[in-house]
């Protein structure tokens, strides 16, 4: 625990209430299902501090599964006429846009929680993806314009072990990270924080009017050096060195410390040790005396807090779920769409008290969930967003998937007879129940079938025997189809084929289908290039666009003998030296089939002596079932 | 335009220069594609203040000094400033941020209809779309422009190939001639782009993470300081580097107008050159031939000349070709190699 006894949920939620570029904090929770107290008190405890700090009202949001994008951006509500002659309809900004409203002297602060960020919405993930940290936003919807500069905070909870299921792009808007419990632990028995003079609600005027801190070159200097073997781009080690000059500005300090690197790097540098010995003082977060000379500011000059009460986190002997009393924080009022109200005792997940890695996804492969078809109940979309590409509008027979700007253009249309000639002709917009146009959907279906047919494998003359079940769940199904196909015939000229083919059918009746289970073999066996555009055609239709596919399975048949490199496939150059690289390039590209939630891939294992092993291997590394393979 | 915006007063009654957070406390702009009300500047990094990116720089420069060349993408991983490369760079030559398309943006305002907002209050009153507004400030910028829904790309596409703006329904009846040039960034870790789209963009870059610690602690150093100026107002060197943005912006001018004035000239060899590098490196169709010459001639201006040589051929291709080789219509990344690039030379150097 960072300064000896100084609760990091406190630091934490200081420091995203007071560096506007922090607001982003993501808990890791290996049991979010039930980490919903645990997230009240954090996002309670931020609700409170950035009204002190900001002076705005906080509003939550909750996104989840369930999140559609009128819930995130605007509605269009209806209202009663008061003359009777309609519904009048009226623009309700949500507060995500921050938005000034009538009558609302300050634009709340939207304070958005993400109880399980593995299962949020797409439109949900897409507004994390582009508000969350953000220097603009911008909204383009129904006929509405906005562009702001984001000062809203994030907090999401993630499981770690789901962790390899989430878009990394998606995890980098959180420039904090904490493991919750840990956090909740210290913060649930910390006391009073002397680095805060004075109560959290009147703690604002401890920082007005003081100057921003600066920080010394030899500081920056060491927190790139930390950084530097970190491929992922400089958002942590931007992240970790404003963190230091909000600590700074936390205690009031013109200038950023050694003190406040440390405790920063403590907070977001993964363990390096036991953490009960894992205290300020030790784990080489220390910069060299002479660095710290050269700052002008060497850390034994800097006054650090006396350690306090010894908290639940030193407790290397907690192996049992725990309940800690909630002492402080509660009570704070959210204005809209906030967490049941706390109980006294704050429930934390069973387990020993060691800080794990704040960065799990970095040394975690992707990985596959236990039942990757069945969707949480919770995780299932919309009905429109199931809905397929509007191809058109019919009228509305309920209120669902209304075409917003259809109706009101027909409604305009019949606008001026409807009003009565007392009444101003520019008066509100009245919508009638015959103006009212739904969304016309092409259909989408919910599966597809993808085949990744290798010829030079084929157990005979066509593949209709291997694959007759797959087949004809397609066809009950209604599925989509992509084939793609290696290892065809070589062309005129003798020259092997060395790259995939792909083509979409929308299903098994399409020609090219039929024709493509009989298609000529050939003597290249371009694998990697096939499980290469196969990973592309999944992350296509489970990730991209609203109109999303709810399963996929992909079935891979193989000997698993790849003879061309990826690179060759690409470039269309014959490998100067085949050797294993096919096969290589091939494993490399399967393991990249891990992380699709609704993704279930088969390996129908065509293999024979002396690589037997070869489409196992594939499957091992793609995660696969490896059904029985029928042959001719 | 929309006047929903309006001034964003959040923040509560204490003056901004003492605000604990030092959150400014005005909103960007309520409109899309201007300036703020109130003439701030939003909180982009300036131009000349952004470190290393060379070849984003030069991408968006050579597209801006010759807009025929069509736009540039650049695709990158994560935390390299793709956005803020654009975005400044646009901030810098026009004094506002592009016309952004969002990846949630609905259809009614990528083409145009009535202003639903005047509509609500019983005015009729139409209202440039996306597009119409893009060909005004010259550029559409599409932030993750690979998570775009297929058919808000179908309909970019429609315009981006035509030039054209077709509106037929109970409204509106619009055939507009409309000319932008699109500038997308991407995370290629996000999912691929199509290859009509990709061929649509004139240039490509790749954007890389730093990995040399002096430059990683100067881009912090940079972070931090723009931070603090974010919250108490210009520095020297802040004021500095909004004069050096001005200086950048009118050499750029300059040598866009010395190139539309036929300053520079594209002799037969760089014709030949260009023609011959795009074969030895497979590029499918002309356009990549075509475009190499216009980025060429591009590249020769911004460096003042009045000729363009083989060194501006080879300066372009790394920019023009990866994404046109038959690589990509076969399903393949785009790439660019040393080997590429000696292809290149030895092409050039073998018509010297």
């Amino acid at each position: 625990m960072p300064e000896g006894g100084v609760a990091p949920l406190d630091v934490l939620v200081d420091c995203m209430a007071l560096h506007a570029e922090l607001r982003g904090l993501l808990l890791l929770d290996d049991q979010p299902g039930s980490s919903g107290e645990r997230l009240a008190v954090v996002s309670q405890r931020l609700s409170a501090t950035l009204r002190a700090v900001t002076g705005r009202p906080v509003r939550e949001v909750r996104l989840g599964a369930g999140t559609s994008d009128d819930d995130l951006w605007a509605q269009l509500r209806l209202r009663p006429d008061p003359a009777r002659q309609g519904v009048l309809l009226e623009h309700v900004p949500q507060p995500l846009l921050e938005q000034p409203r009538a009558g609302e002297p300050r634009v709340p602060l939207p304070l958005v929680t993400i109880p399980d960020l593995a299962i949020v919405s797409v439109p949900a993930a897409r507004a994390i993806v582009a508000v969350a940290g953000a220097a603009v936003a911008v909204t383009e919807r129904d006929g509405f314009s906005r562009q702001w500069e984001p000062t809203g905070a994030w907090v999401a909870v993630c499981d770690p072990a789901k962790i390899g299921s989430i878009s990394p792009h998606l995890l980098d808007r959180f420039p904090l990270r904490a493991s919750v419990s840990h956090l909740v632990m210290s913060a649930t028995t910390a006391t009073t924080d002397p680095g805060v003079p004075g109560s959290r609600e009147g703690s604002a005027t401890v920082w007005d009017g003081a100057p921003w801190p600066t920080m010394a070159r030899p500081m920056i200097a060491e927190i790139a050096r930390r950084s530097s073997a970190d491929a992922q781009g400089l958002r942590r080690p931007i992240a970790c060195a404003r963190l230091a000059v909000a600590c700074a500005r936390r205690r009031g300090g013109e200038r950023v410390e050694w003190d406040d690197v440390e405790m920063a790097m403590s907070l977001l540098a993964p363990p390096r040790s036991h953490p009960a010995a894992d205290g300020p003082d030790t784990g080489g977060s220390r910069a060299p005396e002479g660095a710290a000379d050269e700052a002008g500011s060497g850390a034994d000059q800097a006054s650090r807090p006396a350690r306090r009460n010894q908290t639940v986190e030193d407790d290397p002997t907690l192996t049992d779920a725990l309940t800690v009393a909630d002492e402080a924080g509660l009570g704070l009022h959210v204005e809209h769409g906030g967490p049941a109200e706390l109980t006294h005792q704050v429930p934390l997940p069973a387990g020993p008290a060691i800080r794990p890695p704040l960065y799990p996804e970095d040394d975690a492969e992707p990985l596959r969930e236990i039942e990757p078809l069945r969707l949480l109940w919770t995780a299932s979309h919309t009905v429109r967003q199931l809905h397929g590409q509007v191809i058109g509008t019919r009228t509305a027979t309920d209120l669902r998937d209304i075409a917003v700007v259809p109706s009101l253009l027909r409604a305009a249309a019949r606008h001026i007879a409807r009003r009565p000639s007392r009444t101003s002709p520019g008066g509100p917009l009245l919508i009638g129940r015959g103006d009212l146009r739904a969304y016309r959907r092409a259909p989408v279906p919910e599966q597809m079938l993808i085949l990744l047919l290798d010829h030079t494998a084929r157990p005979g003359a066509s593949w209709a025997p291997t694959l007759a079940g797959y087949l004809e769940w397609a066809y009950v199904q209604r599925a989509r189809l992509a084939v793609i196909e290696i290892g065809v015939a070589d062309g005129s000229d003798a020259r092997p084929q060395l790259h995939a083919e792909r083509f979409l059918a929308r299903g098994i009746l399409d020609p090219r289908v039929e024709a493509a289970l009989a298609a000529p073999v050939g003597t290249a066996t371009p694998l990697a290039h096939g499980l290469d555009l196969a990973q592309m055609t999944v992350r296509h239709v489970l990730r991209q666009g609203n109109a999303l596919v709810r399963e996929v399975y992909l079935v891979i048949a193989t000997d698993g003998r790849g003879n061309v490199p990826l690179a060759a496939s690409r470039l269309g150059e014959s490998p100067p030296a085949r050797g294993a690289a096919g096969v290589q390039d091939a494993i490399e590209v399967a393991m990249r089939l891990r992380g699709f939630r609704q993704l279930v891939v088969h390996v129908l294992d065509l293999g024979s002596a002396p690589y037997a092993d070869l489409p196992t291997r594939l499957a091992e590394a793609s995660g696969a079932v490896l059904p029985e393979t029928p042959r001719e | 335009m929309n006047d929903e915006g309006g001034v964003f007063v959040g923040g509560g009654d204490r003056s901004a220069a003492r605000q604990p957070d030092g959150e400014r406390r005005v909103d960007a702009r309520p409109n899309n594609g201007h300036r703020s009300a109130n003439g701030r500047r939003p909180r982009i990094l300036p131009y000349s203040w952004i470190i290393g990116q060379d070849a984003a720089k030069t991408a968006l420069e050579l597209s801006f000094i010759e807009p025929r060349i069509g736009g540039v993408l650049i695709s990158g991983q994560r935390g390299t400033a793709k956005s803020t490369v654009a975005r400044s760079f646009n901030l810098m030559m026009t004094g506002s941020l592009p016309v952004t398309l969002p990846i949630n943006a609905t259809d009614d305002r990528i083409v145009g209809t009535l202003d639903v907002p005047a509509l609500l209050e019983g005015e009729w009153k139409e209202r440039k779309s996306l597009l119409q507004e893009a060909g005004l400030g010259e550029v559409l910028y599409v932030d993750e422009v690979n998570l775009l829904d297929d058919h808000i790309v179908n309909l970019l596409l429609d315009v981006v190939s035509t030039g054209q703006l077709v509106v037929a329904h109970a409204v509106s009846d619009l055939r507009a001639e409309i000319s932008f040039h699109l500038v997308g960034t991407m995370n290629p870790e996000e999912g691929s782009l199509r290859p009509q789209l990709l061929d649509r963009f004139g240039l490509l870059v790749e954007m890389t993470t730093e990995s040399s610690v002096d430059v990683r602690a100067r881009i912090l150093d940079r972070v931090l300081e723009f931070d603090q100026v974010h919250r108490t107002g210009e520095t020297p060197e802040y004021r500095k580097a909004l004069d050096d943005d001005r200086d950048r912006m009118n050499q750029l001018r300059e040598a866009r107008d010395r190139l539309t004035e036929g300053g520079v000239v594209l002799p037969e060899t760089a014709r030949l050159q260009c023609a011959r590098v795009a074969a030895a490196l497979d590029v499918v169709g002309h356009r990549g031939d075509v475009t190499l010459a216009r980025a060429a001639q591009a590249y020769a201006a911004r460096r003042g000349a009045g000729v363009t040589e083989g060194a501006d051929i080879q300066a372009v291709a790394r920019f023009v070709l990866p994404h046109r080789r038959g690589a990509i219509s076969r399903g393949g990344a785009a790439t660019w190699s040393e080997a590429d690039e000696a292809t290149v030379r030895t092409v050039i150097d073998g018509d010297a």
